[in-house]
């Protein structure tokens, strides 16, 4: 085989065989070469638009679980709110009805020791002017008799009340 | 004009003596090997590539397919992608065919001008057809006639340009067959000096005839490349 030497009889084997060998690779392996390969560049393609619509779901998930989130820590934010202000408002009314309850009993004591006082006074008066009384009887014997005796006392009496009227306790 | 020896004589058909020579043979190696290989990769289709042989012949596929026919015959590409692939798969093979050490002396194919002859006449013969199926016997003339032009500027440049489409098929042939003829010719060289050398300085040879071996390699897929890019880019060329 000379290479500067023309054949046309190997031209023209060159061109039958080149034909034939076209139309077998066409067939038999460029073919499903080629289907493999666009199936594969299309599962690859399929793939990644699976994995992005995937990412963009999760996205979307993450998102919707951060505004769940977000509105539970406001409800929260509420509540414990709302719990500070009851047990405020306890404490206030707590605070106010002691301090009602204390005035009440204050006054309650203060009308009892009043009443107490007012006992004793009667019933130092009583035993002052049975005192006063057994007194002067004992120094004016003779010249008093019962009546004249107890409307003294009266008079005794009325005048310690218009005292204790003018100086109050 | 001297003719190869032929195995198997067979009677000529209108003028051409078809009988079978080596070289017909070393071609039909070539052919039923590429044959082979890519059956063989297409044989096996997982969608998950598998194996170096598979992944070797599928990205050299998707790489020719997406880098060289795509980009030179743009969006038509596709339809004649089984065409350009077989050039690009026949012409690596018989380019690295004449790599191995067969008996006879040199072997590729491609270093044979009949057989780059052929091919480029098989280009030839598709962007010729493409041009008359695509625009007509007048339509295509017309290519040859640059527009905006008067007519007798227009008159003489038409045979340059007639000139320019012919000699594409020429240049398309006499590239592949001269860098192949060469490059074995230059391993060829490395390997006679190796015998012809005294005994210490024939390491340099063999270190040269290494090196050319390893670049032949590089230039048999650089070359077969080059062809395919060019053919789509005349299919594209009448395409338009």
């Amino acid at each position: 085989m000379q290479p500067f030497d023309l054949e046309p009889g190997l031209i023209v084997w060159t061109v039958l065989t080149f034909l034939a060998l076209f139309a077998l690779l066409a067939r038999f392996a460029f073919r499903p070469l080629r289907a493999l390969l666009e199936k594969r560049e299309q599962t690859i393609r399929d793939s990644l638009d699976a994995a992005e619509r995937a990412r963009r779901q999760a996205e979307e998930i993450l998102m919707r679980n951060r505004e769940h989130l977000d509105k539970a820590r406001d409800e929260t934010r509420k509540i414990v709110n709302e719990g500070h202000r009851i047990v405020a408002d306890m404490k206030k009314e707590a605070e106010r009805s002691a301090r009602e309850e204390a005035a009440h009993l204050i006054e309650q004591a203060r009308s009892e020791i009043d009443g107490e006082v007012r006992r004793s006074l009667d019933d130092l008066k009583s035993t002052v002017a049975n005192l006063s009384v057994r007194i002067a009887r004992q120094v004016i014997r003779g010249e008093l008799d019962e009546d004249k005796h107890a409307a003294l006392a009266e008079d005794v009496v009325e005048r310690l009340k218009k005292t204790r009227r003018a100086s109050p306790p | 004009m001297h003719h190869a020896r032929p195995i198997l004589p067979l009677p000529p058909v209108l003028g051409v003596d078809l009988s079978l020579t080596p070289g017909v043979l070393l071609l039909w190696v070539a052919a039923a090997l590429t044959f082979l290989l890519l059956g063989l990769a297409a044989r096996r289709r997982t969608l998950v590539p598998q194996g170096f042989f598979h992944n070797f012949f599928e990205t050299l596929v998707e790489f020719i397919e997406k880098e060289v026919i795509r980009a030179s015959v743009g969006p038509e590409g596709k339809r004649w992608a089984p065409f350009i692939l077989t050039l690009f798969f026949f012409i690596l093979f018989s380019n690295l065919l004449g790599m191995l050490p067969l008996p006879g002396g040199r072997h590729t194919l491609t270093a044979n001008v009949n057989v780059t002859a052929a091919l480029a006449l098989v280009v030839f013969g598709v962007t010729l057809g493409i041009n008359l199926a695509r625009h007509g016997p007048l339509g295509f003339a017309r290519k040859f006639l640059p527009q905006g032009l008067p007519l007798p500027v227009a008159l003489l440049i038409a045979p340059i340009e007639l000139i320019s489409w012919l000699a594409k098929p020429v240049s398309l042939a006499v590239r592949l067959f001269a860098n192949m003829m060469v490059g074995h010719t230059l391993i060829f060289l490395f390997i006679g000096m190796e015998v012809a050398t005294a005994w210490y300085l024939k390491s340099l040879p063999f270190v040269g005839a290494v090196a050319m071996a390893c670049f032949e390699i590089f230039v048999s897929f650089v070359q077969a490349f080059i062809f395919a890019m060019l053919a789509g880019l005349y299919i594209k060329e009448a395409i338009e």
